[in-house]
């Protein structure tokens, strides 16, 4: 019963923390002092109390609700702040948590095509594209890190990860980077997208949101807030699996939540967005990562 | 011993119900023949069901002996034969609801009926008839076979296209009677040699039930003809049709298993590239029913793949679990695939009816005519897309299971690597089949009109219609949600299927209370309607929308090698050019590699022309010559030189 409040507090909480967190790294490297770590949250009860428009085309009217319902529901299955999921899944969740993570972006695509608009029809066409190559990167790093543990589910997975000591250590460090660039893709960040353009060229999320308002803006925006906060408890659950029975794991686990916006804000300030192109070639290359992690783990099992 | 106590003999008299519902019905002038052939195939449809579902728990054999002809139905059978029920019962339902518009092709004719009863009636068979290795029952089985494919073949020549309708239908025959033939020559060889199969047998098999299935090389006839068939019986013919196809590889595996371990590599191989090619073919086809073939091909590879798995768990890697899940995925998945590939079949038929065309291009804003069927066409698509909570999710997880269960069970990493590959290969056809069916969906219900269509005066949504529809999607659903309903026993098997309905479970129930959060907040603060912002462009349109070609078409460029598109561009001459006409094709390379060969056996043949002189006397001539030589080989053959000394 601890482990489910704690869980759903820090869930509301540490997503806005970390794009704040991220917009104040951004902030610093020009020379700003940028908006409060809890602008996003103000953002969000402002949209939450505001009326909605709807697109005189749109039909389904929901994709907004479906999104962030697909999103909650896959943050239901991996361990967060406690340490431990809500859900303790026996048989493959991980399976479970990509395709909820799937339905989520089923959804989200199309409530941005059903307001006809060219803009959403292109930040449709780009995510779609770009969720196929991510997704050879997710399932090979997935199978990879089962493999290793022979686990099937998250609990196995970290468990082994744990008791593999140093070997255990390098695995979760390879594998982290995968998912550090997975991060990036699901959540918009540079450098696949950018969260501040308005910009034709460089628009994906954010061409997907524009005929959104009010409270499902708010749900489609945590979502990809969620997504990042999702994809960085599992790249701290796997970094931090030697201590997850520890007394302090949720004051690691926060920290360790702080010092991945750090990062991202690097990697947002330092990067430029790259051309769609490029894009590709970048998950692909982290899809390459995720083959070196599979040779890692076949060698450390001879 | 009566007649309702074996189920063989009661399934074949329902097949002759169906065959003589479909000629009783012919006899009928055009508005009660729709009915009464509904009643008939409802009856049998449902009464299949019932009784397989009834004895689906007896896990026994049945046997039943007709003369020289023997049947039986063990647990296999009897779940295609619920299987090939409920399709036939949905395609009852909707061919009734056909109201008599002029697109209704079909209504007029009679000859169309007849066919699709013998049809029915011919799956039922195909699946009675005991296959024990023997020339006997081969000959039974081929001869079910051929009634499927020539009545296949009879209802592509009723199609109610305009164009080329002969062509399709004729390579349709010939590519069918090119896999009768692998499967007559496997089958001869099998029942020759002992009863474990020969090597060249298998082969000759799996090439025939390939052929049939779509996989690789030999899926370039399905879309001409997937697009042909008329409206109810394509949701028959590439829904559960291609189900036979499955139940004869498993038959010849669980026949012979002899060759199970090598064949286990070969499937995997094959329905690897069937699902990836089929997908992306999928995605590179514009109108609506080339689509649906693209999508059959790519679950009919997942579904090869997982017999490929069952193989190599049963046989080769002794991991029994692995084997259970990838033969219940397999299973599952078939059912699930007719299930939700005749909806969307029968819903598109519907639409064509209603505006004259498939062509996604010209789609758009459909939503404002169909209440019901925009619902249950986008749980079509979320269920072919295979996303929670419905049943297509169901299958591809039990593959997913049978591949982590696979590597963990046999300990070496060759299986490690071949099987993380492969899951890399589902999860990737998994996102590509999402792409695939937003852009189906989206391109047809969402937005606005992107062409003026002529459109029917009466909407196609009649109650009976909405009913078929939302049956299957609500069966779908429950599917999805309660796959327990495929549980037989307690135990692992039993747990992760509930795993998968509180899965469901929680999809539902999350999206409920965010509806319900929204819905209060709307309340209190209000909603309301307004135009597209457009992003600051004023005079929005429906010419700025994206079409079904442009959303794919950064995927396409970069495969352009494999799927090679050819845009005709007018030259622009005027400075201001008043009307720009551009347009593409999608070339199918595999389809022109076949008609190449094609020709150059034409024009091999054509050399031989000269033998067709039309002359009787040139005839007796060549009779006369080829008996002088073959007595003269005779004389000089070593044998027979030996018993005239």
């Amino acid at each position: 019963m601890k482990v489910i409040i704690i869980n759903i507090i820090f869930l509301f909480m540490l997503p806005c923390l970390m794009c704040g967190i991220i917009k104040k790294v951004k902030a610093f490297f020009a020379r700003r002092k940028g908006p409060s770590i809890w602008q996003y949250s103000f953002d969000l009860a402002k949209l939450l109390r505001k009326g909605e428009i709807l697109s005189s085309f749109a039909c389904i009217r929901n994709g907004g609700v479906l999104a962030l319902a697909g999103v909650l529901a896959a943050s239901m299955l991996i361990p967060q702040v406690s340490g431990r999921s809500i859900l303790n899944f026996a048989y493959f969740d991980y399976i479970l948590f990509i395709y909820m993570l799937s339905f989520s972006r089923f959804f989200t695509v199309i409530a941005a095509l059903e307001s006809g608009c060219s803009f959403e029809g292109m930040g449709s066409s780009r995510e779609l594209v770009f969720s196929v190559t991510g997704e050879i990167a997710l399932m090979l790093t997935v199978a990879s890190l089962a493999f290793y543990g022979k686990a099937a589910n998250f609990n196995g997975i970290f468990d082994a990860v744990a008791s593999g000591g140093v070997e255990g250590l390098l695995i979760a460090l390879i594998a982290s980077f995968v998912l550090f660039v997975l991060m990036l893709l699901e959540g918009s960040r540079m450098p696949i997208d950018d969260p501040e353009t308005h910009l034709e060229l460089t628009m994906i999320h954010e061409a997907m949101v524009l005929d959104q308002s009010g409270p499902q803006l708010a749900f489609m925006s945590f979502s990809g807030m969620v997504k990042i906060y999702l994809f960085a408890s599992f790249i701290l659950s796997l970094v931090l699996a030697q201590c997850r029975s520890c007394k302090w794991y949720e004051v690691y686990f926060v920290l360790g939540i702080i010092v991945i916006s750090v990062i991202v804000g690097l990697v947002e300030s330092l990067q430029a967005r790259l051309r769609m192109v490029h894009v590709h070639q970048y998950i692909l290359f982290s899809a390459a990562m995720s083959l070196i992690l599979l040779l890692s783990v076949i060698i450390f099992k001879v | 011993m009566s007649i309702f106590d074996n189920p063989v003999p009661q399934i074949l008299v329902l097949s002759l119900v169906l065959a003589s519902g479909g000629i009783v019905s012919a006899f009928f002038n055009s508005r009660l023949r729709g009915k009464i052939f509904a009643v008939f195939t409802g009856f049998a449809g449902l009464y299949s069901t019932g009784l397989m579902l009834v004895g689906v728990r007896n896990q026994e054999l049945s046997e039943y002996t007709l003369g020289m002809m023997n049947f039986s139905l063990d647990i296999v059978g009897k779940f295609f034969i619920a299987a090939v029920g409920l399709g036939l019962f949905f395609c009852a339902m909707y061919n009734a609801s056909l109201t008599g518009s002029s697109r209704a092709f079909e209504q007029k004719n009679r000859f169309y009926y007849a066919s699709l009863g013998i049809f029915g009636a011919s799956m039922l068979q195909v699946l009675l008839v005991k296959i024990d290795g023997t020339l006997n029952s081969a000959l039974l089985f081929m001869s079910a076979w051929e009634l499927m494919s020539l009545f296949s073949f009879l209802l592509i020549v009723c199609s109610d296209e305009t164009q080329g309708v002969s062509r399709k239908a004729l390579t349709y025959l010939l590519v069918m009677h090119v896999s009768a033939a692998f499967l007559m020559t496997g089958f001869i060889s099998i029942s020759s040699s002992s009863f474990g199969g020969s090597l060249y047998g298998f082969w000759a098999l799996l090439i025939g039930f390939g052929i049939k299935l779509g996989l690789f090389p030999s899926h370039f006839y399905m879309a001409d003809s997937y697009e042909a068939a008329p409206g109810a019986s394509a949701g028959l013919i590439s829904g559960v049709m291609i189900n036979m196809a499955i139940y004869g590889i498993l038959r010849t595996f669980l026949v012979c298993v002899q060759y199970a371990g090598t064949f286990g590599y070969i499937l995997l191989l094959l329905g690897v590239v069937s699902a990836v090619w089929g997908v992306l073919w999928a995605l590179s086809e514009n109108r609506a029913k080339r689509v649906l073939a693209g999508s059959s091909m790519e679950n009919m590879g997942l579904v090869i793949i997982g017999v490929g798995v069952f193989c190599l768990g049963a046989y080769v890697y002794n991991a029994a679990f692995a084997a259970m899940l990838a033969l219940a995925g397999v299973l599952i998945h078939s059912l699930n695939h007719s299930l939700f590939k005749s909806q969307l079949f029968y819903s598109t038929d519907l639409l064509r009816n209603w505006s004259g065309t498939t062509d996604l291009d010209k789609f758009g804003g459909q939503w404002r005519f169909f209440s019901s069927l925009k619902r249950s066409m986008l749980l079509g698509s979320l269920a072919i897309s295979s996303l929670p909570p419905l049943n297509g999710f169901i299958g591809k997880f039990l593959l997913y299971a049978a591949f982590f269960e696979l590597m963990f069970t046999a300990d070496s990493f060759k299986v490690a690597l071949i099987c993380v590959f492969c899951l890399t290969v589902l999860g990737t056809v998994g996102a590509l089949s999402l792409f695939v069916f937003v852009k189906f969906y989206s391109m047809i219900f969402l937005g606005m009109e992107r062409a003026k269509l002529a459109y029917q005066k009466k909407s196609p949504e009649n109650k009976l219609n909405i009913l078929a529809l939302s049956t299957m999607s609500l069966l779908s659903l429950t599917l999805g949600v309660a796959p327990l309903l495929f549980a037989f026993s307690r135990g692992k098997f039993t747990e992760i299927l509930y795993e998968l309905t509180l899965n469901a479970v929680l999809i539902i129930g999350i999206s409920l209370l965010v509806w319900a959060f929204r819905h209060i907040l709307t309340a209190m603060n209000g909603s309301k309607r307004g135009l597209t912002w457009g992003c600051g462009y004023t005079g929005l349109n429906s010419r700025m929308e994206y079409t079904a070609d442009s959303l794919s078409l950064s995927l396409m460029r970069l495969l352009d090698k494999i799927f090679p598109r050819k845009e005709n561009n007018e030259n622009i001459d005027e400075l201001y050019p008043a009307d720009i006409v551009r347009t593409y094709e999608v070339r199918n390379p595999i389809k022109e590699g076949v008609d190449f060969l094609c020709t150059k056996f034409n024009n091999l043949l054509g050399k031989l022309q000269f033998l067709q002189s039309g002359l009787m006397q040139s005839y007796l001539w060549i009779s006369v010559l080829f008996l002088v030589l073959a007595i003269i080989y005779t004389i000089f053959s070593s044998s027979s030189a030996e018993a005239l000394k």
